[in-house]
């Protein structure tokens, strides 16, 4: 089949999704093909801007952004647009009823700090209401509640790590495991399974009823992401409202729940927009004349299935993970497009401290400040191509805590370009 | 059976797990990732079989979620294979993955007391009693079956042909959609034939385990396949199942059955949406009929699989007469014969819930979608009549209103 289009965008991750809805904003007829529905169905869902400058935390990540180096996506689009890209961002959320905030401190706007499952705190800036921690940090009496039969949170492990660090000196925690609403499972039971019994009447009052017998003995309660499988944060201000208690979430492994509940408010966005979705599909022929792309194809045993002629396509298929980078032994490739990816810069193995940043991190393509593909020597290669997320190099999305950051700023910007350059009238 | 797909790619990154239907329903299933890939390197070291198998739908939800490319599903379907060659399957699971063979054998009994065995309540719980569920769906066996009523069109002076795969539905339930695209590919200049030796394409064969039985129609329809590849004739099916079999899946079940030259099926939307192009079809008269149509659509699971977009709306998109919205909203339930299970029926009307409640809340007065047994599954939680795309697509060229049952 062929179809044509204003604007193609290739991978639906949170950087594919962004650009998908900015570029449709702008009038663009979209459509998005990916294959693989990208990381953002099993993430926590919270929006990291820049958690970690230099290896330190940090808590206003605006100050830090303004000494990025150069070559860092959020220098290349600027504070500003950033600041912008989030801003449209967060009224798609609103729009749609979703509950996202970003905390305040001496009226500027930072990053909260956010408990994990392993008890260790994490900084990220634009949050949902259920992980609003800023009631942990003055609770002088603390709760960590697990589930029977969910393996991933041990109570008694998370408390233990949290109370040895300095902020909590003067708080005690507790700890407790609810019984499984799950009367028999067969495998071991996941966060997202309780949070979809969460969502359901029974499953809720069995939630009122564990958390009801804490309430008034505690300040915060931190359970897992069990608080149902809506963004609206609905449950979350009935439940605090109800038991006079600031319940709240814990970050957790895949499936982190939040994700879910971000990616179905997007996608109900999208499709309110007319956008469309193009499953199981992977591009892997790009025709190019000059500097123009005619059109990409996904190809299987020689026949093509699929032709998508566009004005303009969005680049969004992540990096190594996200399969738009791909790995041999020796070196990084990107393969839709031929681009040329920069060596890999530092020393690649025999760190001292393996948890410290990899500079395998910091690989990816280069991008002018349209976004556009360049060359090692900044010449532009493609000019109806625009890059969003993780496949651009020049940032270490671990080490800095900004992936959905520099996933939603380049997005949302690469969306605008695209919607440009297809002809609609678009401010950035 | 000795074929094992490799599990290595497999990041264990639970993408998988969030987005399968069944696992979402019940706990009794392990789920995607691990009845899949992390389950199979323990069946390469022997170990006996995980019971809860049994709960995969084939649905194929996890390989389209998959960001590794991993064939969960087909890695699950190789399994119950080699399972039902340890513990032979049950008559029930004989018969639901029969329907070619039981039909054949009814030809000769009338549609009306063949459809009273499956409407009469004493027949239902008689049909319970063995394993189907008795609130399930079922569909009617049409009074001539496609493929004993198409000789009998006349379709002369046509300098074209195009071979059609009917599949079981169409052939046996619902001959009026395999009429309609003969009416339509006419109008395009095909005449229309369906080879004499094509059978079940083989996809309840393999969801009931039966790996002998799905090698054997394998084999015939690849036999009939190349026959019409090498004349260059096209081929095309209107079943999304049995495209998703033919054309991705038999290379993977029966790699040793396949010819050096690749086989090539086509969509049927997608065969005509190539007629509008190239101006073989021409549609201009729909542009001044007022049939007005306002329908919903479901993509079926097994047409998402495919990774060829969605032709059908694409086609009904060109009809100025029909209001198309898509429902996006998931798997059905039914899985070809999963739903008429007594054991899974509560599993596949609650897999079904959210696209029924959306088809309800849509305000749409009909649900168009290519799969049968979908339409069949919505028609009877929704209450709303389902077609085919093709029936809405030739009521709108023809300028004929559509009379729905
Ligand atoms: C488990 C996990 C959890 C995380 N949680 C968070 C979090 O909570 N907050 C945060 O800020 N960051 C988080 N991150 C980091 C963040 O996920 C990445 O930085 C971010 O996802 C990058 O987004 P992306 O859209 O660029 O890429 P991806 O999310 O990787 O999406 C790439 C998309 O492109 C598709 N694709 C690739 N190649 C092709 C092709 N050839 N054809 C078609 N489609 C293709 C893929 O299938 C996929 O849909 C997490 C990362 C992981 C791995
Ligand atoms: S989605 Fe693919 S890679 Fe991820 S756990 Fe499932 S099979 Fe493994
Ligand atoms: S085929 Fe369907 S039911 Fe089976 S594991 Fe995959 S998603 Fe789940």
């Amino acid at each position: 089949m062929q179809l044509r289009t204003d604007v193609l965008v290739i991978g639906s991750g949170p950087a594919g999704l962004t650009a998908a809805l900015s570029a449709a904003e702008h009038g663009c007829q979209v459509v998005v093909a990916s294959s693989g529905a990208g990381t953002l169905a099993i993430s926590s869902g919270c929006i990291d801007l820049l958690g970690q400058y230099q290896q330190q935390e940090i808590s206003d990540p605006w100050e830090a952004m303004t000494k990025l180096p150069p070559t860092h996506p959020y220098s290349l689009l600027g504070c500003e647009r950033v600041a912008k890209a989030l801003q449209s961002f967060q009224a798609i959320l609103a729009r749609r009823k979703s509950d996202y905030f970003v905390a305040q401190k001496d009226g500027k706007n930072v990053n909260s700090r956010l408990p994990t499952i392993l008890g260790t705190l994490k900084p990220s800036y634009l949050i949902p209401q259920s992980l609003d921690s800023s009631r942990l940090f003055s609770a002088k009496k603390v709760l960590v509640a697990g589930v029977e039969g969910l393996r991933d949170l041990s109570p008694k492990l998370c408390a233990h790590e949290l109370a040895l660090l300095p902020e909590f000196a003067e708080t005690t925690f507790a700890t407790t495991l609810f019984p499984s609403p799950l009367s028999q499972t067969h495998r071991g039971v996941s966060s997202l399974d309780l949070a979809r019994r969460v969502a359901s009447a029974e499953g809720k009052s069995w939630l009122t009823t564990c958390l009801g017998r804490f309430a008034n003995a505690y300040d915060v309660i931190l359970v897992p992401p069990i608080l149902g499988i809506k963004a609206s944060g609905q449950l979350v201000s009935e439940l605090r409202q109800m038991l006079h208690c600031h319940v709240e979430e814990l970050l957790t492994i895949p499936p982190g729940v939040g994700g879910i509940r971000l990616r179905e408010t997007l996608i109900d966005e999208a499709r309110e927009q007319k956008i469309r979705f193009l499953e199981n599909v992977r591009i892997n022929k790009a025709c190019v004349s000059g500097q123009h792309c005619e059109y990409v194809a996904a190809v299987e045993d020689e026949e093509e299935n699929l032709r998508l002629y566009a004005k303009n396509i969005v680049l969004a298929t992540g990096g190594i993970l996200g399969g738009g980078l791909f790995t041999t032994p020796d070196q990084v490739q990107e393969e839709l497009f031929n681009l040329p990816v920069p060596p890999v810069q530092g020393q690649m193995c025999n760190a001292s401290d393996v948890l410290a940043a990899h500079p395998i991190s910091q690989t990816g393509l280069s991008v002018d400040r349209s976004l556009r593909p360049v060359d090692v020597h900044e010449n532009m290669l493609l000019d109806n191509v625009f890059l969003a997320g993780r496949s651009i190099g020049g940032y270490d999305p671990a080490d800095e805590k900004s992936g959905f950051g520099v996933a939603i700023a380049t997005g949302w910007y690469a969306g605008v370009m695209a919607a440009n350059a297809a002809g609609m009238e678009a401010s950035a | 059976m000795s074929i094992h797909l490799d599990p290595d790619k497999c990041l264990a990154c639970t993408t998988c797990v969030v987005h399968c239907p069944v696992a979402e329903a019940t706990p009794a299933f392990l789920g995607p990732r691990m009845i899949g890939p992390a389950f199979e390197r323990f069946r390469l070291l022997g170990i006996v079989e995980d019971d809860s198998l049994k709960y995969c739908a084939n649905c194929k939800n996890c390989e389209i979620a998959c960001p590794q490319n991993v064939p969960v599903a087909t890695i699950n379907m190789l399994a119950r294979m080699a399972q039902c060659q340890e513990i032979p399957p049950s008559f029930r699971d004989w018969i639901v993955a029969h329907g070619e063979v039981l039909a054949r054998g009814l030809k000769y009994f009338p549609a009306w007391l063949k459809n009273m065995g499956t409407h009469l309540s004493l027949m239902r719980t008689l049909l319970d009693w063995i394993g189907i569920h008795k609130d399930c769906p079922m569909p009617n066996f049409a009074k001539t079956a496609f493929r004993d009523h198409l000789p009998r069109l006349s379709q002369k002076g046509f300098a074209k042909s195009v071979a059609f795969f009917p599949g079981c539905y169409i052939n046996y339930y619902d001959p009026g959609t395999g009429f309609d695209l003969v009416w339509l590919l006419n109008q395009a200049g095909y005449r229309v034939f369906v080879p004499k030796d094509f059978v079940c394409c083989g996809i309840p064969l393999i969801s009931g385990g039966f790996e002998k039985d799905a090698r054997d129609n394998t084999r015939t329809n690849l036999r009939v396949l190349a026959e019409l590849n090498a004349q260059k004739i096209p081929v095309i099916s209107a079943c999304p199942s049995c495209r998703l079999m033919l054309t991705r899946e038999i290379g993977e079940f029966f790699p040793e059955l396949m010819p050096k030259e690749k086989i090539s099926i086509d969509d049927a939307q997608s065969f005509l949406l190539k007629c509008i192009a190239t101006g073989e079809l021409d549609i201009k008269t729909a542009h001044n009929s007022s049939v007005n149509i306002s329908a919903i659509y479901h993509a079926p699971c097994h047409l998402r699989a495919q990774g060829a977009g969605l032709p059908a709306l694409e086609l009904l998109s060109y009809f100025p007469d029909i209001a198309i919205c898509e429902a996006n909203a998931g798997c059905c339930g039914i899985s070809g014969s999963y739903g008429f299970k007594k054991e899974k029926y509560a599993i596949a009307q609650s897999v079904g819930a959210r696209l029924f409640q959306r088809i309800t809340t849509s305000g749409r007065p009909l649900v168009a979608s290519e799969c049968g047994t979908c339409r069949l599954q919505i028609a009877q939680a929704t209450k709303k009549p389902a077609t085919h795309p093709l029936t809405l697509v030739r009521a709108a060229l023809q300028g004929r209103p559509l009379t729905l049952g």
